[in-house]
């Protein structure tokens, strides 16, 4: 729109009224900046008013909630234990540093709650730590006694007060009640500490906060009650604490505290006592104001009151100054005004002037005649929408019509009519107009009604536009990115909510500020009873101590963490495992300001896999060999029982078919059955002879069953096997042992008959060849009936040997000595061409045995081998010792009888001991010889092996149980006598009797007990010898009647040097062994002698 | 001449032993059992008893016992069941601890005991 056409002279009228307009407004603008200022400087210093007191009360509440947090501190420390030691409680209060961080507070304590009972042993406790001056005071008897048990530092002030019981005190109690019911933190009302003394006494306080039986609900009074433990409290120096909360005092305003209502006994404080804060007599504060309080279970007001200072920067001389020198300066630019006109008045140009503000303004302008529709624009309107003047003409509100968006038509429309009741307000309305480009460009299109017709209507309405384009966009990019933002919210929000796992958020003090819903799922807390708690509140006190420390390490390099494990106890006191992630929270100068992240319930998982754990450990150490299979029978998987049983490890099984470890003694058939009946879903059992690495074969009892998967498929095969090897050998041992138990019964029972019957056969023979009158021809028949008689009896005796009905003759006898002894005998039973070596050990190898057996088993065994030598050969003995673990010597003794004839098949193997098996010729053999060895070497309780190959030779093995060194160092004469394998042997007897018979008769049947027995034939040879051996000897066993000094008077010499036992045997009747003396204690057997008698009175006497 | 007495329940051993030492020279009576022998040396004076030990109404031990007991200056042989068997071995022991003068085994060698008699009955002489 073209500049308005103003007339020249107009402007001049204008500019010549200038220097008066300037007087003029200069005064009023000076005058009302005075009232401005004035008005400004008191509501200046009403809002720094506020602002002090509002920062006053702001500093008080904060230290009150820091002293809050160190209390809760304390009791989280003392709730995580079930017992707080000294030691410990003092390095927690000494790392708060109170005396530096928190002046006022004079320490933290700990009053425990106590019954009478209680109080006696929190006394003896206490006094038990070196503190034996620790009383519960003030004494007398009360119902319930609260007693402070720990106070730190302990210094001379907090000592005042350790042991003191705080509940007997009216406003302590109060306090202390109020705590225990409400579950927070209470401060007492004000009061003098027992810290106090006569010097700078200060008015008091105490915090306290109630401490409960962890694992005891507390959400109701009665619940607090019953769990209460005692309190942490802390006491306080009110004035030390206020200065210390301020370190210096605010100067311009004063403030005093109360506890209730504001009257003077209720003051806790007053700030106007320091000496900053006095007031000057006479002084008014320019403002006071009093602010309530409500916390910590206690109310009162905090008074304010401005100081001198205050009032003296807020003073109005300033202002009324200030009015002064605007009047003088208004004065001056008048003046200056008037000097000016002429030349101002020559130099603008109203026109240009205006031209190049709105030039300035960059707007396009318009004039509408709101009555005939015709506009007025200037270049800059037509430039905004890409056109130029000229392009537009003619111009009209049609035309702006049309460049406007049809949508914002209604809207500017509006606004118009709004602008016509309300012209105060001008019109205003963004519309969208269209660009010559075809773009939509935004505009914002102002104006007012500048003249109106007489009948009230708009007449001409004057206005700019302005391309508001690129604020537009970024109003519209806002808008986009935050209904984006908006919709990632709620997408946000939506994934919290159906996610299980839990979100958090820390502040910097781990207390929570944020945690999503689903905690109640896991924990059964809600939000609210997390937050504000830090997670150590919810954990052991070693696993809180355990993820602080953790946590500690990772916010020092203000780290995230990933999977960090933790366990969380719910409310219901079950520990949960989390695995938390989480990212620091970072304010703009790299301060830690918190965490936030994420917890996830693991604990399922984590039991899961430590029973999985569990049962792969179960199966992999199980001591029974176990193997798994995939349905094709590839072996995926074995235990180390099946490594140690078959000898090949687990890389070498995994991969193979089980087939690998067949023997091949199996048939074929047997295992199409095996897999007919696993692959059909069935278990199978039975027994597998299988083979080793190392080609030995073993018997397994095995169990293989399929596994299915899901869909019921057979997806693996578990076989779970047994080495019943041992099992087998020892069944088959059982099975010949009782064979030949049986056989042995038959066969001792047969041969007693026989031998009766041999007997008469052989007497009748023997009566016919003596009678005369006989044939040589018969007597030569009756030679052969006493041979064959001679053959049967020889049979017979043989078969008596195999019942194993012998009476051993067991003695600890050196088997290379029997070996060397029986060789004399070996080569009788020998032919020439067979020749014998020995490899016999240089060092004694001693036995349990009968030697006469022995030399029978040799003998035997000799002939055995002789007869499967015919054409001659090599007969080689060994004797050595075979380490064999499990027996209790832990070493065997071994013969090995190996000969290089013909051999024997696995056949005649198994059979060699049975009795009547035989190879040889009918007549050459009794088929008793090997059954003989077997029953001998099976009574010593050793074993046999045979081990052959046909036209190689055979070797037996005897094995039988060594005695230790420790017995056969005892050996005296070679060899000790000792009854199977306990040495009874704890000394030597003495026998002492003149009949020499009846002497050995006990001597051997002593032996054979086991005892060392030494022989005497009289009196006078006992004594000898008992003083030979001295004291070896007990008892010693004595005829009565003797030659050569009786048995009484051998009593009475020996009772001088020793008390050794007596046991006396007589054939006489008593009066005459009566007549010998007085026999002591000593027992007294009759003739003739029962020797088991005798023997237990040997024991007796012994023992 | 000496007179001995031969105890043993089969009758066939009686007979035989009787045959073989009366041919020595020796007069012989026999016994079947224990108790009928101990009868016997009431009524005549041995210089030898030969008896077995399994026997029905009273066993040669217990022969030995009583024969001992009373009269020791006559000579006991025992004949015990077959071979070096455990309770043979316990009877020979016993046997010869009650006091005979020698314990013979089955099946009997009957030159041995002729020889055994004859070193027997020196003793007593």
């Amino acid at each position: 729109m073209a500049l308005m056409d103003i007339k020249k002279s107009e402007f001049l009228l204008v500019t010549k009224m200038v220097p008066t307009t300037v007087l003029c407004t200069s005064l009023i603008v000076t005058l009302a900046i005075g009232v401005l200022l004035n008005y400004n400087f008191k509501q200046r210093a009403e809002s720094r008013y506020k602002n002090i007191t509002t920062d006053i009360y702001e500093n008080i509440h904060e230290r009150m909630h820091d002293h809050e947090m160190i209390l809760l501190g304390a009791k989280g420390f003392c709730n995580a234990r079930p017992s707080v030691s000294r030691a410990e409680f003092k390095n927690y209060v000494n790392s708060l540093r109170l005396d530096e961080n928190c002046p006022g507070i004079l320490g933290i304590g700990y009053s425990a709650w106590l019954s009478p009972l209680e109080k006696e042993a929190t006394i003896t406790a206490v006094r038990a730590e070196g503190l034996t001056e620790y009383d519960i005071k003030p004494g007398g008897v009360r119902p319930r006694y609260t007693g402070i048990t720990l106070i730190e530092p302990f210094n001379w002030r907090n000592k005042r007060a350790f042991g003191y019981d705080m509940y007997t005190e009216p406003v302590r109690r109060v306090a202390m009640d109020r705590a225990l019911d409400s579950g927070s933190v209470v401060l007492t009302g004000k009061l003098t500490l027992l810290q106090e003394t006569e010097q700078d006494k200060q008015i008091g306080l105490i915090m306290f906060a109630p401490v409960y039986q962890p694992g005891v609900a507390v959400d109701t009074i009665e619940g607090r009650r019953k769990a209460i433990r005692g309190f942490v409290y802390s006491p306080i120096r009110i004035k030390d604490y206020i200065y210390g909360t301020f370190g210096t005092m605010p100067k311009e305003v004063g403030f005093d505290i109360y506890i209730g209502g504001v009257e003077e006994s209720n003051l806790l404080f007053s700030s106007f006592e320091s000496e900053r804060t006095t007031v000057p007599k006479g002084y008014l504060p320019d403002y006071s104001s009093k602010m309530p309080f409500s916390s910590y279970g206690i109310t009162g007001y905090i008074v304010f009151k401005t100081l001198p200072s205050f009032t003296y920067y807020f003073a109005t001389w300033l202002t009324n100054l200030i009015v002064i020198a605007g009047i003088v300066a208004s004065l001056l630019l008048t003046l200056y005004a008037r000097k000016r006109q002429n030349q101002l008045l020559a130099v603008l140009s109203n026109e240009t002037r205006l031209t190049n503000i709105i030039h300035g303004t960059n707007a396009g302008t318009w004039e509408w005649n709101v009555q005939t529709g015709t506009v007025a624009i200037n270049e800059r309107w037509a430039h905004i929408i890409g056109y130029t003047y000229a392009e537009l003409e003619p111009i009209s509100i049609d035309s702006w019509v049309s460049f406007t968006h049809p949508e914002d038509l209604a809207q500017s429309s509006l606004l118009l009519e709004k602008h016509y009741k309300e012209p105060s307000e001008p019109y205003h309305c963004d519309i969208r107009m269209k660009h010559k480009d075809g773009t939509w460009i935004w505009v914002s299109d102002w104006g007012s009604v500048t003249r109106w017709t007489d009948d009230g209507k708009p007449l001409i309405m004057q206005g700019v536009h302005i391309d508001i384009s690129g604020r537009k966009q970024i109003e519209l990019d806002l808008q986009h990115a935050n209904s984006i933002a908006d919709k990632s919210n709620k997408l946000l929000y939506a994934i919290v909510d159906t996610m299980s796992d839990w979100l958090w958020e820390i502040d910097a003090n781990a207390r929570v500020v944020y945690c999503s819903p689903q905690v109640v799922e896991h924990l059964g807390y809600s939000p609210e009873e997390i937050i504000g708690k830090t997670p150590y509140d919810f954990m052991y006190p070693a696993e809180a101590a355990r993820v602080a420390e953790a946590f500690r390490k990772i916010s020092l390099e203000k780290g995230r963490f990933s999977n960090m494990e933790q366990w969380i106890l719910a409310k219901d006191g079950t520990s949960i495992l989390f695995s938390s992630n989480g990212v620091p929270i970072v304010d703009e100068e790299g301060r830690i300001q918190g965490y936030r992240g994420v917890n996830k319930n693991i604990t399922n998982q984590y039991y899961n896999e430590s029973r999985l754990k569990k049962l792969s450990y179960a199966v992999e150490k199980c001591p029974s060999p176990i193997l798994i299979t995939d349905r094709e029978g590839v072996i995926e998987f074995v235990n180390e029982s099946f490594t140690t049983l078959t000898g090949y490890s687990e890389t070498e099984a995994i991969g193979q078919n089980p087939r690998f470890i067949k023997s091949g003694e199996m048939t074929d058939e047997f295992y199409t059955s095996l897999w007919k009946t696993i692959s059909r879903g069935n278990t199978w059992k039975g027994e597998l002879h299988n083979r080793r690495k190392d080609g030995s074969l073993y018997w397994v009892q095995s169990i293989i069953a399929p596994l299915h998967d899901a869909q019921g498929v057979i997806s693996h095969y578990v076989s779970i096997k047994e080495d019943i090897t041992e099992k087998r050998v020892f069944a088959e041992q059982l099975l010949h042992a009782q064979k030949a138990e049986t056989i042995g019964a038959l066969a001792g029972g047969l041969a007693h008959e026989l031998n009766n019957i041999l007997s008469i056969i052989g007497g009748y023979t023997l009566l016919l060849k003596k009678s005369c009158c006989l044939e040589p021809k018969q007597q030569q028949y009756l030679t052969e009936i006493a041979t064959a008689v001679n053959d049967a009896g020889a049979i017979t005796h043989g078969m008596l040997a195999y019942s194993r009905k012998q009476n051993l003759n067991l003695g600890c006898h050196d088997l290379v000595a029997l070996v060397k002894a029986a060789g004399v005998f070996i080569e009788q039973v020998l032919r020439e061409d067979i020749i014998v070596s020995k490899d016999l050990p240089e060092q004694p190898v001693f036995v349990l045995c009968d030697p006469q057996l022995i030399k029978q088993v040799l003998i035997n065994l000799a002939t055995n081998a002789r007869d499967a030598m015919p054409n001659g050969g090599g007969l080689h003995i060994t004797v050595g010792t075979l380490s064999c673990p499990g027996t209790e010597e832990g070493v065997n003794a071994q013969i090995t009888v190996t000969d290089d004839g013909e051999g024997m098949d696995e056949f005649t193997q198994k059979r060699i001991f049975d009795p009547f098996f035989t190879t040889k010729e009918v007549g050459k053999g009794t088929g008793l010889g090997m059954p003989v060895v077997f029953g001998i070497i099976t009574q010593h309780r050793g074993t046999i092996t045979v081990q052959s190959e046909l036209g190689k030779g055979t070797t037996f093995r005897l094995q039988l149980p060594v005695i230790s060194a420790a017995v056969t160092s005892d050996v005296t004469d070679g060899t000790i006598t000792c009854l199977d394998t306990v040495i009874k042997k704890a000394g030597s007897l003495l026998v002492v009797d003149d009949n020499e018979k009846l002497g050995k008769v006990i001597s051997e049947y002593l032996s054979d007990a086991g005892y060392h027995v030494i022989l005497a034939v009289d009196g006078a040879d006992a004594y000898k010898k008992f003083m030979e051996y001295d004291e070896k000897i007990s008892p010693i066993i004595t005829d009565v009647i003797m030659p050569n000094k009786n048995g009484k008077a051998l009593f009475d010499e020996i009772c001088i040097h020793s008390n050794v036992p007596f046991i006396f045997m007589s054939g006489h009747q008593q009066e005459i062994i009566n007549s010998q003396g007085d026999f002591g204690t000593a027992r007294v057997l009759l003739k003739p002698i029962n020797l088991a008698e005798l023997l237990d009175v040997v024991g007796a006497t012994i023992c | 001449m000496e007179r001995i007495l031969v105890i043993d329940d089969n009758k066939h051993v009686g007979v035989i032993i009787k045959e073989l030492l009366e041919a020595e020279g020796y007069t012989v009576d026999t016994a079947l059992d224990g108790a009928a022998g101990m009868e016997l040396t009431n009524n005549f004076s041995y210089q030898l008893v030969i008896t077995d030990v399994f026997m029905p109404q009273k066993d040669g031990l217990e022969v030995l016992l009583e024969l001992k007991k009373n009269n020791v200056g006559m000579g006991v042989i025992v004949i015990t069941g077959s071979g070096p068997t455990a309770a043979m071995g316990n009877m020979i022991r016993t046997a010869s601890y009650m006091g005979a003068d020698r314990v013979l085994t089955k099946p009997l060698d009957y030159e041995h005991l002729i020889r055994v008699v004859k070193d027997v009955l020196e003793l007593y002489h």
